[in-house]
């Protein structure tokens, strides 16, 4: 028995991607979950673990070979090819999740969805927008639909979208060459003209890929928001006395890792926001993969923790400060890079009291946190005294929950952090 | 070119027949001595006498029959039923008879009947007077029919019925009668199944006919202010139809809206919606939208009846939605 690997989708907006190098030559054996070739994407350089056991038995594509998700990159197996036919994708993940671990199998599984995306789609496989004639003059022009943004109603791609491209095509002709060409005349794919628009596309792929993934984000997902204070005062303490403790361990724990630890042990009790909408679904993920987001001089980049269910705060401190050791090295495995649960932003080292994430589909939250500042505070008495408050924002998906669920949510999320005796034992 | 309203056109066509065709009768309910109930056929029994211009009693299954009995046998009877409503009395005689003698009997007959009959809503006639069956009688095979918009093709298609020699359904807008437009002077005949381009325009087509052309000509100045050109293709005929000026015009302006005055379900406007989109679809830039009166018996309220019907807001509202225009 054989069967295909193909490229993964390794991002809510990856369309594509890049075999950068080889990690195995044909005739190695290979174990679920061994990494076989690392792969570029818009973000990074991400290590692709098998999902397929057997021997590397041929190599597809070359290293440097641009391949579309859901593409053949190699054949891995022991035998014949069982699945050169891309119709009974379906078998493969019966398979695999025969012999598999959970958290392969549900890897696997989402890759083989993504073959039998036809190719004017979403990348989450839903219909492009578009008229009968645009299509038409779009692939007269070898116009790629998936670059054409609609202007027609509810976003639907129309005649002028597709005549507005084709006129940026022919005026950048006429200025780089010469020669005058009509509109109408055999006018080179989108590919071979340098527009604008792609110089934008290659320069800059992480900003346009960050633009692509909000954008559609805030187009599609009906955010509310909800922000609360929280009190910090004693999980200040209960950090410098953990810190005290660890100190010959070399182990240092953040307030971050304190915000992540309570982020799971909330998830634990409402998980409906460690959720994912897929397809007009609600799936409720039962591993708990946190991602944070990472500044790096690119932009913007969120990986996840795997599976943080059972980690205690030592093994979150050590899982977040290796993730970011990783991240700046490039080092991210596809499942750190997509299998993300629910997202934690922290804007706390900038002095920012408090603002608003946008969500990263398919989750459906995301916890924004910003600095803990002394503030004065009124207690039960009327006194006042100064507290270290942080406020915490987080934004939802309507489509999954409603804000009272989100109120509870994040008064559970305080009443962890205001009580981390409870994180810790 | 002489200007006259299209009761008056009609009126002259059937007098032109009654004065040149020996074998032309009229009949129908009060159309003799009274006059006809929309006047079409005033003064014609003072003129051409009981024997031409028969007034029946209330039996239209009755005078229909008679009439497509007639037919068979060399008159040319031209039948008024004082309304579209009226007719479903008549609809076995029109349907397995008059539509089915010349297949059936291998030709061997024919039934060149005219039956006139008065469609659609606006005349705060309620819910069982205010009906719009032409979509109906177009989906028989055998079955002309026609439903003029105005003076000249009245008359231009009332001639061509009198010539042609299947049993032809005559629909007239009863709110159309007072239009007013240019007839030539001339003999003419309006050919029986092409529909004409009324207004040109690069932008959106409007299919409409009969009662929905007036909606259209307000739609298109409705939408010259947003510097929009509207082509208005007139049906004409509904049965048969010259689909080719139809996909020409499709082809051209690459949007289609068409107006009809039936319901929405199972319209006349939806059937050639489906052959357009058959037909043209690689040309269409969007949905193609039907506007038709809500799918509600007609309201005797004025301002009711006035928002079932199709009109302007609600088609530009359409338009707005579908066409994104």
């Amino acid at each position: 028995m054989s069967e295909e690997l193909n490229m993964p989708q390794m991002g809510y907006d990856m369309k594509e991607g890049v075999v950068v190098k080889w990690l195995k030559d044909v005739g190695s054996s290979i174990k679920i979950g061994d990494p076989v070739a690392e792969i570029e994407t818009d973000k990074a350089v991400v290590e692709f673990e098998s999902y397929a056991e057997g021997t590397l038995q041929e190599i597809l594509v070359e290293e440097g070979t641009k391949v579309n998700v859901g593409d053949a990159i190699a054949i891995v197996g022991d035998g014949s090819l069982i699945n050169s036919d891309n119709t009974t994708p379906p078998v493969t993940s019966n398979d695999i999740e025969e012999d598999s671990n959970e958290e392969i199998s549900i890897a696997s599984s989402d890759v083989v969805i993504e073959e039998i995306i036809p190719p004017d789609s979403n990348s989450d496989g839903s219909k492009i927008k578009v008229s009968p004639l645009a299509r038409k003059l779009a692939n007269d022009n070898n116009i790629d639909l998936n670059s054409v943004s609609g202007t027609g109603p509810g976003g639907r791609i129309v005649k002028v979208d597709i005549l507005n491209l084709i006129e940026i095509d022919s005026e950048t002709l006429s200025s780089s060459e010469e020669n005058k060409i009509k509109i109408d005349t055999n006018i080179p794919s989108i590919d071979e003209v340098p527009t604008v628009l792609q110089e934008f596309n290659e320069g800059n792929k992480m900003r346009s890929q960050i633009a692509r993934v909000t954008q559609r984000s805030k187009q599609e997902v009906p955010h509310y928001y909800l922000s609360t204070d929280i009190n910090m005062d004693k999980a200040l303490e209960i950090r410098a006395q953990i810190n005290t403790k660890l100190a010959e361990q070399n182990i240092k724990i953040s307030i971050n890792d304190l915000i992540i630890r309570a982020t799971v042990e909330t998830l634990k009790k409402y998980p409906i926001f460690n959720s994912r909408y897929e397809n007009n679904n609600v799936i409720i993920n039962d591993e708990i993969n946190i991602s944070i987001a990472i500044a790096l001089n690119e932009g913007l980049i969120m990986p996840s923790i795997i599976n943080c269910n059972d980690k205690d705060i030592k093994d979150i401190s050590l899982s977040t400060k290796d993730l970011v050791n990783r991240t700046k090295n490039g080092k991210l495995t596809s499942a750190e890079y997509t299998k993300g649960t629910f997202s934690i932003s922290n804007l706390g080292m900038f002095d920012v009291n408090s603002f608003l994430a946008i969500i990263l589909p398919p989750q459906t939250s995301m916890l924004a946190v910003g600095s803990v500042k002394k503030t004065p505070v009124v207690t039960k008495d009327d006194s006042i005294i100064i507290s270290n408050i942080m406020n915490a924002s987080l934004s939802a998906d309507h489509r999954v929950t409603d804000g009272a669920a989100g109120a509870l949510f994040i008064a559970e999320l305080k009443n962890n952090l205001e009580n981390p005796v409870n994180l810790i034992i | 070119m002489t200007e006259m309203n299209l009761r008056d056109a009609l009126s002259k066509g059937l007098r032109e027949a009654l004065d040149t065709n020996e074998n032309v009768f009229l009949m129908g309910e009060d159309i003799g001595i009274y006059g006809g109930p929309y006047a079409v056929t005033k003064g014609l029994f003072e003129d051409y006498g009981s024997e031409k211009i028969i007034d029946t009693p209330i039996s239209e299954s009755g005078f229909v029959g008679a009439g497509i009995g007639s037919s068979m046998v060399g008159m040319k009877p031209i039948i008024e039923i004082m309304t579209i409503n009226f007719s479903l009395l008549a609809i076995d005689q029109i349907v397995n008879h008059a539509a089915k003698m010349h297949y059936m009997s291998d030709g061997q007959l024919s039934v060149p009947i005219i039956i006139r009959t008065v469609t659609g809503a606006g005349g705060r006639l309620a819910a069982t007077h205010s009906q719009s069956f032409e979509g109906w009688y177009a989906s028989v095979p055998g079955l002309i029919v026609v439903a003029p918009s105005n003076p000249s093709d009245a008359l231009g298609l009332l001639r061509a019925s009198i010539n042609d020699n299947n049993p032809i359904i005559f629909a007239e807008h009863s709110m159309l009668y007072g239009v007013t437009g240019d007839v030539p002077d001339q003999y003419y005949e309006t050919p029986i199944g092409l529909p004409k381009i009324i207004e040109e325009g690069n932008d959106l087509t409007i299919i409409a006919w009969s009662g929905m052309i007036p909606v259209a000509q307000e739609v298109s100045s409705k939408l010259k202010d947003k510097k929009l050109q509207t082509e208005i293709v007139d049906l004409r005929t509904l049965n048969p139809i010259d689909f080719e000026l139809i996909f020409n015009s499709v082809k051209k302006t690459n949007k289609v809206v068409i107006l009809d005055e039936y319901w929405e379900t199972g319209s006349f406007g939806a059937y050639i919606c489906s052959v357009i989109q058959e037909n043209c679809f690689d040309y269409l830039d969007a949905p193609i939208a039907v506007v038709n009166s809500l799918n509600i018996p007609m309201p005797y309220s004025a301002d009711l009846e006035d928002e079932v019907i199709p009109n302007t807001k609600r088609v530009l509202m359409k338009i707005d939605e579908l066409l994104g225009l």
